[in-house]
């Protein structure tokens, strides 16, 4: 049996971030990546499609971003820096296979562990992530060499990695 | 090559700083290397949030420079080459749109498991009906003052005296008055957030910032005391202090409002959202009737020769009195709405109503104010016997003075007369009289029409 729209917008809702983050890989700017989650939204609500099941509205979104990440490229012609499609869904097939925690546990596990990082290390994140600025413009604004803000975006997620997993496991122990 | 120097390169490749043969060498990394693809996914998913949640902060720390309107994106410094361009909407799907915010409201509910925490408190509350649903679906009774509020909690004031006055966990406030309807939620962060889908809402932000959605906009303070009233095609905000952010929902376009302006968010209007100075307060109102649909309540029937205007009451049941159901036929007519300025009720005001009754009745006309450009200050009534005069055909035209009307609740802190404040909103019923009640026309004049 098919699931109804709000089973449908439940589960995109669901896999917002990941969704995002998959629209994210391909055009590489958060707010382009946001305006496809809603056009993806918007289009499951509006084409004359159907699921049968969760695992089907996650295909397909993934696969509906990253054909509108794509078109966005070439109109902005930006295509060069693209992944190849098979890597894209390699990376997709990833994220439909991992168990997922709730996107809100996500968000709130990692809004906890920002607040733990320096203030100078989330402007960085700010800079690179809200206002668009690449590394270069980032270091320039920071008084910083290119190559140790390379570095720091780097160690920042990876510690940022495991603040998450840890805090998600430890909901999870406790619920 | 090392994990430090997997990551490195990746995070070189999402700057875009890869010459074709690193690139080869990323996309090989890629393909083989599951944890390489695991931390690329991290960065992606840590990306997006983190814009979110600065978007959020950002709305927060908005500065003023005088009154001028200032939009969220002026404040910061566009870069040249920044990359924020906006996809082309889909101008069709505009009452799609609306729909799927309305899917989204009812998502939210079922996403995220109902928390245990209160969300408000009841502050104060009066009129004859307040219908309170949990999120159960359930009718909760026997509410009062002082009572706690869970998440998931849908309020409607239905009867033309009823209002609300909440005081939210997050430290804000907010006041509801006749025939709104508020629901009650918690975001995915945890943090307090309303959903007015009608009516009028007064809110003093405090604390965390406080999000209202209505149907078409969705409004964001910390620090602001502001007025909003909303349909199902149009939704009005007027700031009185602080600054409260606006953002359409059709198109995301977002505005900051400052004190003393005001927007109005619609679906049928794509044109830029900007925020404008509050007109100077007017003592004269003209409801629009059909010009302004959002603005009256009621039902409307076909217009006549004689009357092309016909607003019917709406049936409302209230619930049980003394052992038996009882309905009020209502209509209402708000100001904001109407698109006037602030009306203010002088002390030679007169409403004048013009109306028809299929045989008499007790008809009762009551007034919505508030301080001028402030909060809810009241409602007022007074009441017409059943041997008021009638023509033959039942028509009838009544002019009610403001400085007779009297408190429809006892309650301290609001004035015995209404002369002074502002006008929100007219009412006119009957109580458990079904008289075919209707409205042709709804004023406000600065004195009375005959000396």
């Amino acid at each position: 049996m098919s699931l109804n729209e709000q089973e449908v917008l439940q589960t995109l809702m669901n896999w917002r971030s990941r969704i995002s983050a998959a629209a994210w890989l391909v055009v590489h700017d958060t707010h382009t990546a946001e305006d496809i989650f809603q056009n993806v939204a918007l289009k499951a609500m509006t084409k004359d499609v159907t699921f049968d099941s969760e695992a089907a509205v996650r295909s397909w979104a993934f696969i509906t971003a990253r054909r509108e990440g794509i078109d966005w490229l070439r109109k902005h012609k930006h295509e060069k820096n693209c992944l190849d499609d098979s890597i894209l869904e390699i990376l997709e097939n990833d994220w439909v296979c991992e168990p997922a925690a709730a996107s809100g546990l996500r968000v709130e596990a990692l809004r906890e562990c920002l607040d733990s990082v320096p203030e100078n290390s989330r402007r960085l994140l700010r800079l690179r992530y809200f206002e668009g600025y690449s590394c270069e413009e980032a270091a320039n604004q920071l008084g910083a060499g290119l190559n140790a803000v390379y570095k720091r975006v780097s160690r920042l997620h990876q510690s940022l990695k495991t603040c998450i997993e840890t805090r998600i496991e430890r909901a999870g122990e406790t619920s | 090559m090392s994990e430090e120097q997997k990551q490195d390169l990746l995070i070189r490749y999402l700057d875009e700083d890869l010459n074709p043969e690193e690139l080869k060498l990323v996309s090989e990394l890629l393909r083989t290397d599951a944890g390489a693809r695991d931390f690329l996914r991290s960065v992606a998913e840590q990306a997006v949030t983190i814009a979110d949640i600065e978007g959020t902060e950002a709305d927060r720390i908005v500065e003023l420079n005088g009154a001028r309107p200032v939009r969220v994106s002026d404040r910061f410094a566009p870069v040249d080459h920044k990359k924020v361009i906006r996809l082309e909407t889909f101008k069709w799907a505009l009452p799609l749109a609306a729909m799927l915010i309305l899917l989204f409201g009812a998502v939210m509910f079922s996403l995220f498991p109902e928390s245990k925490r209160d969300v408000a408190t009841i502050r104060a509350m009066g009129g004859d009906s307040i219908e309170w649903i949990g999120s159960d679906g359930k009718i909760i009774h026997d509410l009062k003052v002082g009572d706690s509020l869970a998440a998931g909690l849908n309020v409607r004031t239905l009867s033309g005296n009823a209002w609300l006055a909440l005081d939210l966990r997050s430290g804000s406030t907010v006041i509801i008055t006749s025939q709104s309807q508020l629901s009650t939620y918690e975001t995915g962060d945890g943090e307090v957030a309303l959903r007015l889908l009608e009516g009028n809402l007064w809110g003093t932000a405090k604390g965390k910032p406080l999000p209202i959605s209505t149907p078409t906009a969705e409004f964001i303070s910390s620090d602001g005391e502001f007025h909003i009233e909303t349909g199902q095609t149009s939704s009005i905000l007027r700031v009185y202090e602080g600054v409260v952010g606006a953002i359409r929902l059709t198109d995301r376009e977002r505005v900051n409002v400052p004190a003393n302006q005001q927007i109005s968010v619609s679906l049928n209007n794509p044109r830029r959202l900007i925020a404008a100075q509050q007109p100077d307060p007017v003592n004269y109102w003209n409801c629009g009737m059909l010009e302004c649909p959002d603005a009256v309540v009621g039902v409307w029937a076909r217009g006549s020769a004689k009357e092309p205007v016909r607003l019917k009451a709406k049936p409302v049941p209230i619930g049980v009195r003394n052992g038996a159901p009882m309905t009020i036929y209502l209509s209402l007519f708000r100001v904001a709405s109407s698109g006037s300025p602030s009306v203010l009720l002088e002390s030679d005001s007169v409403i004048r109503i013009r109306g028809r009754t299929s045989a008499e009745a007790k008809i009762r006309f009551g007034v919505v104010t508030q301080k001028m450009h402030g909060l809810f200050a009241g409602k007022y009534r007074t009441r017409l016997d059943e041997d008021f005069e009638r023509s033959e055909d039942g028509s009838w035209t009544v002019e009610l003075p403001v400085a007779e009307m009297g408190l429809l609740d006892r309650v301290d802190h609001f004035e015995k007369s209404p002369v002074g404040s502002q006008l929100n909103s007219i009412m006119v019923y009957t109580v458990d009289q079904d008289v075919e009640l209707e409205i042709h026309q709804v004023e406000l004049l600065p004195h009375p029409s005959k000396n």
